[in-house]
């Protein structure tokens, strides 16, 4: 590449400017174009709600990029938020059950930090939000306030309202691919994903003692009791004021309905087994006793649902089936398992009782003979 | 910053590229070195400010020296000599406390069983090229080489955004003149749509070629135990490629952005992989460091004037300094270590490989970098052996296992998504596997590279520029998929 070794001549430096012009116009308008295309689609919905004329593809591995458009710009008046705990609700079962008009916006493996900053953007938007689903996730609990999940590489720019640093979406070849997938998909005649459909992970799971047994991991007894130390019951503190009960106390007009998800048995002979249930308890005691603080909002429990030794219901020792996720509903919408200032106390004592004294090894030989 | 980021290609370059031209256009020579230095700090402080502390310091500091060697008097050598050596032993000592004091104390603590604390010391950005340049500026200022050079073109010289990340090592001698040339101040419509088209191939070479075999490469290495002997192969092979086209890139958008602003930086790539020989391989591969190594310790020490076994020493002498250059680990070292020793048997058998076959000889030279580079990648030298150990014995993987996780990491949608899911009833992702690596690996041996390429002004190569650097951008980021079933 030899630069600078002759002198240009005249003719030269007029053809080579008119030519790196067209350059330049060339670059730009392709750039222009593209942006424009990305911005009048909006597949990640960051500048508007759906168009009427398009219809749009939801899928579970783009939450983080779509959750933020779907709370700003979507009409609605309920919310069901939370990890994958949360993907399996039906929002028409809710719909039903509350007369609300809801959407779902799940964000797999997010801390409480994550699903608080998604909500206030929500309560940005011009929509009345009248109540709010979340799961209440005891490993969450314990988090501390401004945790986030390492491995994710989170698209900052999706969830500002800043223009200046959205040239990552507008100029994305994958972003194109999105909104060309966008119309592909109203060509093909097919309609935006419900939010039933959105994010449910049933038929890519199997479910029955055989899968759960795979993530069920008995280790030698733990030697020692697990103590919760003061630390702890600070950072729990923290965690639920800053990520829980401030939003909540500022929006007063919205009913927040937590649920303690109903984890399999084997889950809590896990517990037993690393001897940390009155850790656990203590967890839970202080969670409960942070969160009823507030009005408006509805703590309920699960732990003791039938469901949970019926492990037809469990893919793994958490995750549980759509209809468990439909019992959640109905028993809220008939307050079941509700947690008050009266009741709570007995629940956490009713709760010792129960996993401590849980045959777990009968329990696990019932379920060898059915695998 | 990054030349591959959208603030860099979309802010940046249009604002230097305006401003400095701007400020030239009305003689302001001076400012527009100013501005350019301005500018050149605000690239290398974009991530973390505290870096412009260091390279403030190195710049001041190795300025202040060569002021010093400059105007002492000739009678006075032994003076100038202990400047020389302070400024050398602060520049080394500087790079040894920001790259190498956790690797030194974790060594010596696993050596002597002490238990000194590592400070986890943050390294700053290009210590290792822009302190080398400074160390060969010192000694040409001892050489009385650099007599007349004010503050603001050394430090010009040694900020000069372009090449202070990640080269070339440029020298004094060559960069300085340019900055002085006012015939280089004004537009030049043709340095700027040439400059504009190797910007546009590097870019792509860095985001859509290097950062894709990235993704097999860190699938690879990140369980090294489990690799069938193929799949060890196609992993090595792409980080092989993968590095030419990452660092080869970065140096065209290097090139490319001086060449817009009429300034011209050394080669430092010449189709490396069309070596047949580890001596010609490093004529070709990072020239601009086999530049500064020859000249300021190869010959120092003697070059090949001192006979036989000497020059031997000294060339295990240079590859061992070019492999601790390379990085704090053992990896580094031993990958040096054998550079040096293949050079070494390159040299004594020099006759005897001309008269084998050129395809032969390059077959096996080739294999020869892959083999070297599974140390350089490895993390550790345990994790090196274990790779080997996968090359060139069955494990539980076997032989012609290649799993489709790897496949799947060379997919590139813009093409695969016109593909069908499968052919004959195997995934398309293995075919497309096996084209890319083909083709990638068919460019860098046979495609001309940007220093052999004629720029000529035809509506193919616009279009080429327009097409790859609208590629290039469109492609920096893409959508993380978060694919993350329990909590």
């Amino acid at each position: 590449m030899d630069v600078m070794e002759r002198q240009e001549s005249v003719e030269e430096k007029n053809g080579f400017r008119r030519w790196f012009w067209k350059l330049i116009l060339g670059i730009v308008g392709c750039l222009l174009a593209g942006g424009a295309f990305v911005v009048y689609v909006d597949p990640f919905f960051h500048y508007h709600a759906p168009l009427k004329n398009l219809q749009y593809p939801l899928m579970r591995e783009n939450e983080r990029y779509q959750t933020d458009g779907i709370l700003r710009n979507w009409d609605y008046d309920a919310i069901i938020i939370g990890t994958s705990m949360t993907e399996c609700f039906n929002t028409s079962d809710l719909n039903y059950l509350f007369g609300v008009n809801s959407v779902k916006t799940p964000l797999a493996g997010g801390l409480f930090k994550e699903m608080n900053d998604n909500l206030e953007r929500a309560f940005t938007s011009e929509n009345d939000i009248k109540m709010v689903v979340r799961s209440f996730e005891y490993q969450c609990i314990a988090e501390d306030k401004d945790a986030t999940k390492d491995i994710y590489d989170y698209a900052e720019y999706m969830t500002n309202d800043n223009p200046f640093d959205d040239a990552p979406y507008l100029f994305n070849k994958e972003v194109l691919g999105r909104a060309g997938q966008v119309l592909i998909h109203t060509a093909r005649g097919l309609e935006t994903t419900s939010f039933n459909e959105y994010a449910n992970w049933m038929s890519n799971n199997c479910f029955g003692p055989a899968y759960v047994y795979l993530s069920y991991e008995h280790d030698e007894p733990a030697r020692a009791e697990r103590v919760m130390t003061e630390e702890e019951r600070t950072r729990i503190r923290e965690n639920i004021r800053q990520n829980i009960t401030e939003l909540a106390n500022e929006h007063p007009e919205t009913t927040f309905y937590l649920f303690f998800p109903p984890y399999s048995i084997g889950y809590w002979d896990q517990v037993c087994n690393d001897r940390e249930l009155n850790w656990h308890l203590e967890l839970e005691q202080i969670a409960i006793e942070e969160v009823l603080q507030c009005p408006n909002i509805k703590l309920y429990t699960f732990s003791m649902i039938d469901e949970i030794t019926n492990l037809d219901n469990y893919c793994d020792l958490e995750h549980y089936a759509q209809w468990v996720n439909y019992g959640i509903l109905v028993k809220m919408s008939q307050d079941e398992g509700l947690l008050t200032r009266d009741n709570y106390m007995e629940y956490l004592e009713r709760e010792r009782d129960y996993f401590s004294n849980f045959d777990y090894e009968a329990f696990w030989e019932e379920q060898y003979d059915a695998f | 910053m990054l030349f591959n980021s959208y603030i860099f290609v979309l802010l940046f370059l249009p604002l230097v590229l305006i401003g400095y031209f701007g400020i030239n256009h009305f003689r302001k020579y001076k400012l527009a070195n100013l501005f350019l230095i301005g500018m050149s700090l605000w690239f290398y402080g974009y991530y973390n400010p505290k870096y412009l502390l260091v390279i403030g310091i190195s710049v001041l500091g190795n300025y202040g020296v060569a002021f010093g060697i400059n105007h002492l008097s000739d009678e006075k050598i032994k003076w100038k000599k202990v400047l020389l050596i302070l400024g050398i032993v602060a520049n080394i000592s500087s790079i040894f406390y920001f790259k190498y004091y956790d690797f030194f104390v974790s060594s010596l603590n696993a050596v002597a069983g002490t238990d000194f604390v590592l400070r986890h010391v943050v390294l700053p950005l290009g210590i290792s090229f822009f302190t080398f340049q400074q160390v060969s500026y010192l000694v040409d200022t001892y050489k009385g080489q650099t007599k007349d050079y004010g503050f603001i073109e050394y430090a010009l010289f040694v900020v000069y955004f372009p090449q202070l990340v990640a080269g070339p090592i440029v020298l004094h001698s060559e960069m300085i003149p340019q900055f002085r040339d006012e015939n280089r101040r004004c537009v030049n419509y043709q340095n700027l749509s040439h400059g504009l088209y190797v910007f546009a191939v590097g870019l792509v070479k860095k985001v859509l070629i290097a950062d894709t075999l990235s993704k097999a490469v860190i699938w690879g290495f990140g369980d090294v135990a489990s690799l069938s002997v193929l799949e060890a192969i196609i992993v090595i092979l792409s980080y092989t490629l993968q590095l030419y086209f990452d660092f080869s890139g970065y140096c065209d958008m290097a090139s490319g952005i001086a060449c817009m602003m009429n300034f011209r930086l050394p080669q430092n790539f010449n189709s490396p992989y069309r070596a047949t020989s580890v001596a010609e391989y490093w004529q070709r591969w990072h020239m601009s460091l086999t530049r500064f190594l020859t000249t300021y310790v190869y010959i120092p020490l003697g070059g090949n004037r001192k006979g036989k076994w000497k020059t031997y020493r000294n060339i295990m002498i240079v590859y061992l300094v070019s492999g601790i250059w390379h990085g704090a680990n053992w990896t580094y070292i031993v990958w040096g270590i054998t550079q040096g020793v293949f050079t070494c048997i390159n040299r004594m058998t020099k006759n005897l490989w001309e008269k084998v076959p050129k395809a032969l000889r390059w077959f096996i030279n080739f294999g020869l970098i892959n083999l070297f580079l599974v140390t350089f990648r490895a993390e550790s030298l345990t994790q090196a052996w274990e790779y080997y150990k996968r090359l060139f014995s069955y494990s539980e993987g076997g032989f012609w296992r290649v799993r489709e996780e790897l496949a799947y990491c060379f997919q590139m949608e813009e093409f695969t998504v016109f593909l069908p899911g499968t052919i004959a009833g195997i995934s398309t992702n293995y075919f497309f596997m096996i084209l890319m690596l083909a083709v990638v690996l068919l460019l860098s041996v046979f495609a001309k590279n940007s220093s052999e390429i004629t720029f000529e002004k035809t509506k193919r190569r616009a279009f080429a520029t327009v097409a790859l650097l609208v590629w290039g951008i469109f492609s920096l980021n893409g959508v993380s998929e978060f694919l993350y079933f329990g909590f």
